[in-house]
């Protein structure tokens, strides 16, 4: 064993002795490995601070206020998009009232609740709203009607009211996502909890099949939550605080 | 509209911030900064801006590690509503390092190689002044998987203990030893052929 190899081994024990260090003293490669010495940056120190002089002239608007204004617009739209849209189909429910609202009352606290959370600095709550999330498509999937209407034609519609109900909740999470460190994780749940909007007023509007509601509800949920992952990617990063 | 977090007008940034704050925890500093202290953040800024420099230095190379300082502290003061009350500051501070410098080798993977055909990440290796048996070492540690660099760079030259690491990156303390040691046969293997001609 050569006494470079003897160092590293050392070093990554921690067990550096005399031996290690008067090696290190005539061999600059062993050397460079040691803990740095504090290297002079002066010369930048002012830049930096001036820098952060006028950052800090601005004013900082809290994660949570905005992370709430999301939440609070992806309530508005959903509401409003229930509240618009025909048919409504509470009456002509297969499954069961209890059911349609279980399903629901989840899917409005992913877009709410799950929103706010899932932009949190905690990342325990990340993966709270994670878990909400994968539940989300059990309980759609529960409330399936099973009425056959025209596959295609319905599918269209159905698959447009999810992109299109998406769509301005998708644009404020990542907006808001650029205000963090970048984390495929964290994109994916504010892609899902955000095009949960679209696919909680389908849960109210549309008793298709179950294979309508995985071609046509489901996929588009997904694959809207997946493209957040890859256009966040692609966007900068404002702050890279997790 | 929300402004809780701006710096009060009657407590300027001054460099006599530093010394009146200088054997204050860093927990208690960020305390202050939160609650719109200035130099509290200067003395942030002064206790740890020079090893955050030398950790991106080792991390990016020293060009790029010149600005990816600056945009750490930069995310320190536009992100301070981030940093959880009764968490460490440090390896907050650093995880927003290691992210910023994480961003660095992806965008430098997507960009376009410079007018030679290398990338950013390469071209910052090929300005170190160092002498060849110093840049053995410093390519071999470029080498590393980012994760392994990471962790020994935290651990080895920043005096991180595990635990610190795990909270800096995010991982579990024994993932973070698994990194770690994992880094240190691999620099051990690549650096293997120092030994041959001594």
């Amino acid at each position: 064993m050569s006494p470079h190899q003897k160092f590293v081994d050392h070093l990554a024990a921690g067990t550096l002795d005399a031996d290690d260090a008067s090696h290190a003293l005539g061999c600059p490669a062993c050397a460079a490995l040691l803990p740095d010495g504090v290297p002079d940056v002066d010369g930048l120190r002012s830049s930096w601070l001036e820098a952060a002089h006028r950052e800090l002239a601005r004013p900082v608007r809290p994660w949570w206020a905005l992370a709430a204004g999301l939440a609070g617009a992806n309530a508005f739209l959903a509401a409003a998009a229930v509240a618009t849209l025909e048919p409504w189909n509470w009456d002509g429910s297969r499954s069961g009232h209890g059911r349609l609202l279980g399903a629901t009352a989840l899917l409005a606290a992913l877009v709410t609740v799950g929103a706010l959370l899932a932009l949190a600095p905690r990342q325990r709550w990340l993966r709270g709203v994670l878990g909400l999330a994968a539940l989300a498509p059990v309980g759609v999937l529960l409330t399936t009607g099973g009425v056959a209407t025209h596959p295609f034609l319905a599918g269209a519609h159905c698959l447009w009211t999810a992109v299109s109900l998406s769509a301005v909740p998708l644009a404020g999470g990542l907006f808001l996502l650029t205000r963090v460190a970048y984390s495929p994780l964290r994109a994916l749940v504010v892609g899902l909890t955000c095009a949960g909007v679209g696919l909680l007023v389908l849960q109210l509007h549309c008793d298709g099949t179950q294979v309508h509601v995985l071609a046509f509800h489901l996929l588009p949920w997904v694959a809207l939550g997946a493209a957040t992952v890859l256009v966040r990617r692609r966007l900068p990063t404002s702050s890279y605080a997790p | 509209m929300l402004e809780p977090f701006v710096v009060k007008p009657g407590t300027p940034l001054r460099r006599t911030g530093t010394e009146a704050h200088a054997s204050e925890p860093d927990e208690l500093l960020m305390e202050r900064f939160l609650g719109g202290d200035g130099s509290a953040f200067e003395a942030l800024f002064a206790r740890h801006a020079a090893r955050v420099h030398a950790y991106l230095r080792r991390m990016v190379g020293p060009t790029l590690a010149d600005d990816l300082t600056q945009t750490t502290f930069l995310s320190v003061v536009r992100s301070r509503d981030r940093f959880l009350r009764g968490a460490r500051f440090r390896p907050w501070l650093y995880a927003i390092a290691s992210n910023a410098a994480r961003d660095q080798i992806r965008h430098a993977r997507f960009e376009q190689p410079t007018d030679d055909g290398e990338s950013p990440e390469q071209v910052a290796e090929t300005l170190l002044p160092d002498p060849p048996l110093e840049k053995a070492v410093h390519t071999a540690l470029a080498q590393l998987p980012l994760p392994q660099r990471q962790a020994i760079l935290l651990h080895r030259f920043q005096g991180f203990s595990f635990g610190e690491i795990a909270e800096a990156l995010g991982l579990t303390e024994s993932a973070v030893k698994v990194r770690a040691h994992r880094g240190y046969v691999r620099l051990r293997t690549l650096l293997a052929h120092l030994g041959e001609g001594t």
